[in-house]
């Protein structure tokens, strides 16, 4: 997977469903991916953590619908903003990929 | 998105590691909690799973627990910092299960740096602090050189300093001075105690610009005749120790190796020229052939070098670099040295040297 496109891709999926605890981010993620993103532990539960130490998401226990106990993560103020600036990173990057891969040459 | 740790992740990471941070049940709970919802969403699949199969992934789930507990372990505090907090915790365990071995290594930690603090503090009141006295960056002191006396050279006897004084023209005074024990008592009633006092030139408070605070200090009368004015300058700490600060005791007697003695002046408060033995009084140079006959008559043996000498350079060599004005003196001394050398003994020609005060060798330039 590509350096910090992790991140990303928990700051985008907390911005759009909202607090959300690791097993359900990775569910959403293999979802989104179609099953080919499988996150393990070790890789999820350490970005997150880094997430939260850059105060880019905020964690709470809480509990799941089905009364289980979880850490769910909330996207942060600071978060919005990074994701804002690091989504049109992104696609500024992509679209030259794209014109380098696919244009005309 | 920035694979660079920003700053504010770095302080959560040592605030992490020296005091705020998630336990390690918190992050296994996390973890724990991580399998269960993957569990419930699977049951179905998973009861279907034979026994061993359902094992293996139990067995498959620990190892990622324990690897996962890794990952964020590191990613939680700094690890070096923690490696060395373990370090620590590691080595004082160590030193409580061998607690002599423990108790060796503490006293002699603490008898070096006990040793160390009190050379430094022997060695800044000797050699870093300059005198207690006005101007002491114009003081130097003036040694005498003979043959084999190596480079620092040594203290002056008091007839090549009576020489050195009235030859000597780089200085606004030259004096001289030298440690005495003494019989001190105030009165004869009492029994007498030893006391570390000075020998000093008639001009010791003047040429050093000290004014007594209590009376008078020496007079030029008072270094004519040896043996005759006994007179007797306190140090301000000896006056408070042993009179009460009682300013009476100016024009007193004092008992000093059974000899009367006029107390004329009290040092003014912090003045000192010793500050280890810090003397308890000054008396002039003539009278210690009075005072102590033990060793014979310095005040005329050339080679009795017993006499510290220093000197406050004229104002107006001041700004000129140490070195020269040394010079000048020096050779001054030099040619009064070659021209007494018939007077002094084969084996010490004399050869003057003026240092700078606690600075020696490096303003210093023999002749």
């Amino acid at each position: 997977m590509l350096q910090g496109t992790l991140d990303l891709m928990v700051l985008q999926t907390l911005a759009t469903l909202g607090p959300l605890h690791g097993y359900a981010i990775a569910a959403r993620l293999e979802q989104v991916s179609g099953g080919s993103l499988q996150l393990n532990m070790g890789t999820l539960y350490p970005g997150l953590m880094r997430l939260e130490q850059r105060g880019f998401v905020r964690g709470a226990w809480g509990v799941t619908d089905n009364n289980r106990k979880a850490r769910f993560y909330a996207v942060t103020a600071a978060g919005r903003r990074q994701l804002a600036s690091e989504r049109a990173e992104w696609t500024r990057m992509a679209a030259i990929m794209d014109t380098l891969l696919h244009g005309e040459g | 998105m920035t694979a660079m740790p920003t700053l504010r992740e770095w302080t959560a990471r040592l605030w992490g590691t020296l005091c705020r941070r998630r336990a390690d049940a918190d992050l296994e709970a996390e973890l724990r909690s991580h399998l269960e919802l993957a569990d419930g969403d699977a049951g179905h699949a998973a009861s279907a799973y034979a026994g061993g199969a359902l094992t293996k992934i139990r067995l498959n789930q620990q190892r990622g627990v324990a690897q996962a507990m890794e990952t964020l372990r590191d990613q939680r505090g700094l690890p070096w910092i923690d490696d060395f907090i373990r370090d620590v915790r590691h080595a004082l365990r160590l030193l409580r299960r061998n607690p002599v071995f423990a108790g060796v290594a503490v006293v002699s930690l603490a008898l070096g740096i006990g040793v160390n603090s009190a050379i430094f503090a022997l060695a800044d009141a000797l050699i870093l602090r300059p005198l207690p006295v006005p101007n002491p960056g114009a003081l130097v002191t003036v040694n005498e050189n003979g043959p084999g006396d190596g480079l620092a050279g040594g203290s002056m006897s008091y007839p090549n300093y009576a020489d050195v004084r009235k030859s000597a023209r780089s200085f606004d005074g030259l004096v001289a001075a030298r440690g005495a024990l003494v019989a001190f008592s105030r009165s004869r009633d009492e029994s007498p105690e030893m006391r570390r006092g000075m020998w000093v030139s008639d001009n010791f408070f003047e040429a050093l610009g000290v004014r007594p605070s209590v009376g008078r200090s020496f007079s030029p009368d008072e270094a004519r005749v040896p043996g005759r004015d006994a007179v007797v300058v306190l140090s301000d700490d000896f006056w408070r120790a042993r009179f009460g600060a009682d300013p009476s005791v100016v024009n007193r007697v004092v008992l000093m190796n059974g000899i009367d003695f006029h107390v004329i002046g009290i040092t003014p408060a912090g003045f000192t020229t010793d500050p280890v033995f810090r003397p308890a009084f000054y008396v002039p140079a003539v009278m210690a052939t009075r005072l102590d006959q033990s060793t014979g008559n310095v005040l005329e043996k050339r080679d009795a070098r017993v006499f510290e000498v220093k000197g406050r350079l004229r104002s107006a060599f001041e700004r000129i670099p140490g070195t020269r004005s040394c010079w000048r003196c020096c050779s001054r001394s030099w040619r009064w040295c070659s021209s007494s050398r018939a007077r002094t003994s084969p084996t010490s020609c004399w050869e003057g040297r003026a240092l700078a005060h606690g600075k020696w060798p490096f303003a210093s330039r023999s002749a």
